[in-house]
């Protein structure tokens, strides 16, 4: 119960919730571009873990390069899985797309069995496996790793959405469709590089969260709807809002399964998300939406 | 074929099938699948309920299924209680456990229902996993005992498919009982427009919790009957999410709406992973990829395609060709063909008394800074035509949305007859007596004409759950006397010989003309229209007025905004005149017209445009 227990459980949630708020803004981007919840989200976390996994493993391809090879297949398999889950249903309403992507998300994971095995992988670890010693505090060195990786790429991401014309396209077809598409921009275009870029931050959290966990089919469905839930706690939609939700929802996950009980640690989740849909249901950050009469 | 041999066709055709079928499948492994489907197909008549009529989204279907399982088996196992008398129990705890999901997720729609509902569903498989004192944690329950007849044990699943098959003929039954009743109508409208739905008088939170409980209780019998059939075995892992979407997808697979749909659906996907048990380890990827091709190319499941055939529309035709409904149309289309007096295109005769309707007070609304409407005073009359108007962004909305019950006043008080009605619900106040249409026309498009009128009575009936399921003589003549009167409001408003034609295939024009009818049959003492005049061409707008000048005549008074001054100035008896949420000026036609700082507010002054 002392200082360097709460401390260290401290970095272990925000490594945790860095995890949830990159999944979780991958949410985001896709709602806001295109008003559509992509349920196949934490599958986007899974398959790269696998794909990193056996590039690893089986080709023996080292750490950096199969970054690299990982950020670009996902970027792919972005651009592949939006014109076959939400392209071709893209004018039909709520419920076809929610039930395509879970479709969808249930065939990655059986795929991701067939292919790779039923067995558990071990990632290979980037960082040693001995905790560091920071002041008394124990700390596994890829939380570290985890939260300087996720600071660098929300780094990055804001200048690209502030900076580059790329961005202000991106940001131009989420706000208004139509207008975006009477100044020349590409739509169609923009909304399969959401998706890619969305499915790239996935990338990101299936290799920074490998080494901790096994991968394993199932890894990506609970850090799916931990992820969705961070983003209605920040306020669906919000970009800072999925970020600080993602951290929170960590946090408090380490907090409540240390204190409380380690059996309903996936609960503590879904009860927050509920009192705060109950309370304030356009989150920290979200604007109150009402309908016009 | 009469009418009462019509009716035997469907109990005979299903007594049959359900003698025959035991003795066709004679392997119990199918017979277990087809009790198996039998659970599903229950529990995904549910999920239509609160998805297809009620149209709320819920991916916890899976989680009361396995309430009503564990509820029976702890019951059965530990408490040595009858599998017969542990049914209700299965049903009514899986429905509190709806009533639990309802209240938290009333105000919420689309995606975060999606995840409230999947939220709620992982908390209630935690539960069963981690309390096991209670339900044995992740060991599951085994050997749940079978129902007994007599000294016959229904063991085998030959036999158990009697009560298994019994059970989904009587749920399916009330299902589509349900749908044509006060309180399926009531569903249906707040799937097609929630708001709408309110200012109609159906109180919205009341039915949609309503439809959670009555969807998990469905899931719960759903489960009892697969606690007591297959494997006597259940454990925490049966009942998951992914459980959950599977049930989703049978709902939807079937038919969004559709009561047989559901159960098809159910069958199909328990048959199918069989059939493709030769696939081996990859089945569920085929599963998966099924899935997303049906949402691709089937987007109204099988009961859309099915419905569409000339086949099933011939046979429909056959069937409904002399219902209740269609009897008491083909009766008012006689009386009307004999006499033959459409209404007698008069000038007005009400006039209006100087007795006050509505008393509205200081009257305010903001939105964060943005004063909408800032302290307006105003009266109606009895029996008089009074239009609110004022340029675009005035507050004339605003206060037709404050005034049914839509938006909650920031401050001020709306008297109806002395009674204060200010903040009051939508449906509540349609109770008092105030009835709306929308500007942007709100109809319950999915719906025919006859059920949007029919829903607009909904203030003035009562019959509840167990009477629109059972339908006693009360039900069913108070049903009789809703049509009735729904068909007069039609014909009314110009809208005969269009009874059972589905709302949103009408022309613009009558749209209106139905919104009109559908708040006229609520019987109102005040009539408020907003822009009714909007989108009508010169000859409908002529006959708009003639309508009100009728209604006006059958005692409702009208609150009216307008933005054709023309129609204003011709049917007011008292105008009141807004500019950025403020009075500005009141009167008659002709002293608002001369009003200077009415003409600045419109046409705008030169110091005001400098």
């Amino acid at each position: 119960m002392d200082w360097s227990t709460n401390l260290q459980m401290v970095v272990a949630g925000l490594a945790m919730g860095s995890i949830y708020a990159l999944v979780a803004l991958g949410f985001v981007l896709i709602f806001n571009a295109v008003n559509v919840v992509n349920f196949a989200q934490g599958e986007f976390a899974m398959v790269p873990a696998f794909v990193a996994v056996w590039l690893m493993s089986s080709l023996n391809i080292p750490f950096p390069l199969t970054c690299v090879i990982t950020v670009i297949f996902m970027g792919v398999f972005g651009i592949v899985f939006q014109r076959i889950a939400y392209y071709p249903l893209r004018d039909r309403g709520f419920l076809p797309v929610v039930i395509s992507t879970i479709g969808v998300g249930i065939f990655l994971k059986n795929g991701a069995q067939i292919v790779f095995g039923a067995e558990p992988f071990a990632m290979t670890r980037p960082t040693d496996a001995t905790a560091l010693d920071i002041l008394g505090v124990f700390v596994d060195p890829q939380y570290i790793v985890i939260i300087l990786c996720t600071m660098v790429l929300l780094a990055f991401q804001h200048f690209f959405f502030e900076k580059t014309m790329l961005g202000k396209k991106m940001r131009a077809t989420a706000q208004d469709k139509q207008m975006a598409r009477l100044l020349g921009i590409r739509v169609a275009k923009m909304i399969a590089i959401t998706f890619a870029y969305s499915s790239i931050l996935g990338a990101a959290a299936g290799i920074l969260v490998g080494p901790i966990f096994f991968v394993t089919k199932d890894m990506g469905a609970m850090i799916g709807l931990k992820a969705f839930c961070s983003a209605i706690l920040g306020g669906f939609g919000s970009v800072p809002g999925a970020i600080l939700g993602g951290l929170f929802l960590g946090v408090i996950e380490v907090f409540g399964s240390y204190y409380i009980s380690s059996a309903y640690r996936d609960a503590f989740a879904f009860i927050i998300m509920i009192l705060v849909l109950l309370l304030r249901p356009q989150g920290f950050f979200g604007e109150k939406i009402a309908e016009k009469a | 074929m009469n009418t009462r041999t019509k009716r035997l066709v469907i109990p005979v055709v299903l007594v049959v099938a359900v003698l025959a079928l035991p003795r066709l499948v004679t392997t119990n492994y199918w017979m277990d699948l087809i009790n198996l489907s039998i659970s599903f197909a229950v529990a995904c008549l549910g999920l239509n309920i609160v998805l297809g009529y009620a149209g709320q989204l819920s991916l916890a279907q899976a989680a009361f299924w396995g309430v009503g399982a564990y509820c029976s088996a702890i019951l059965t196992t530990q408490f040595g209680l009858s599998p017969w008398a542990s049914m209700f129990p299965a049903f009514f705890v899986a429905a509190s456990f709806g009533v639990l999901l309802g209240i938290p997720t009333l105000k919420l729609s689309g995606h975060y229902l999606a995840m409230a509902t999947i939220g709620f569903g992982i908390i209630v498989q935690l539960i069963l996993v981690n309390a096991i004192w209670l339900t044995n944690g992740s060991d599951g329950i085994t050997t749940i005992p079978s129902p007994w007849i007599g000294s016959l044990e229904l063991k085998g699943p030959g036999d158990f498919f009697y009560v298994a098959a019994a059970s989904l003929i009587l749920f399916t039954w009330g299902a589509i009982t349900l749908k044509d009743s006060r309180v399926g109508r009531a569903f249906m409208a707040i799937r097609e427009n929630e708001m709408a739905a309110g200012t109609m008088g159906v109180d919205t939170t009341y039915y949609k919790i309503t439809a959670f409980a009555l969807s998990a209780g469905y899931a719960g019998f759903g489960g009892w009957l697969f606690a007591h059939s297959c494997s006597h075995y259940i454990s925490p892992d049966t009942f998951s999410f992914d459980q959950s979407v599977i049930l989703l997808v049978m709902a939807v697979l079937g038919g969004n709406g559709s009561a047989i749909g559901s159960i098809v659906g159910a069958t199909l996907l328990t048959m199918l992973p069989e059939m493709l048990r030769f696939l081996k380890d990859s089945y569920m990827m085929f599963y998966a990829a099924g899935i997303v091709v049906i949402m691709i190319f089937m987007p109204t499941g099988i009961a859309g395609l099915v419905k569409t055939m000339p086949v099933s529309l011939r046979l429909r035709a056959w069937w409904n060709a002399d219902s209740t409904a269609a009897r008491q149309v083909a009766a008012a289309d006689s009386t009307r063909k004999s006499s033959d007096a459409a209404l007698p295109a008069t000038s007005r005769v009400c006039t209006g008394s100087d007795q006050v309707l509505l008393t509205v007070q200081g009257l305010a609304k903001h939105f964060g800074g943005l004063k909408a409407v800032d302290g307006v005073d105003m009266k109606v009359r009895r029996g008089e035509i009074q239009a609110l108007i004022g340029p675009n962004g005035s507050g004339k909305t605003t206060i037709l949305n404050m005034l049914s019950g839509l938006y909650i006043p920031t401050a001020g008080e709306i008297t109806l007859e002395g009674t204060s009605i200010s903040g009051k619900k939508p449906h509540m106040i349609t109770a008092h007596g105030v009835a709306r249409t929308f500007q942007n026309i709100r109809l319950f498009g999915e719906l025919s004409v006859l059920d949007n009128v029919l829903i607009g009575q909904h203030s003035r009936s009562k019959a509840g759950l167990v009477a629109s399921l059972f339908r006693p003589v009360s039900q069913r003549a108070e049903e009789a006397a809703m049509r009735k009167k729904a068909i007069e409001m039609l014909e009314f408003v110009g809208l005969h010989g269009k009874e059972f034609s589905q709302a949103n295939s009408l022309p613009y024009g009558r749209q209106r003309m139905l919104e009109l009818a559908r708040a006229l049959v609520s019987d109102p003492k005040l009539l408020l229209l907003d822009e009714p005049a909007a989108g009508l061409n010169a000859a409908e707008t002529e006959a708009l007025v003639e309508l009100l000048y009728h209604i006006c005549d059958r005692g409702i008074t009208i609150l009216l905004v307008e933005h054709d001054m023309s129609l204003v100035m011709n049917v007011s008896d008292h105008i009141t005149v807004l500019n950025f949420g403020q009075k500005i000026a009141e009167g008659s036609a002709e002293e608002v017209e001369h009003n200077q700082e009415v003409i600045d507010a419109y046409l705008g002054t030169e110091v005001g445009n400098a």
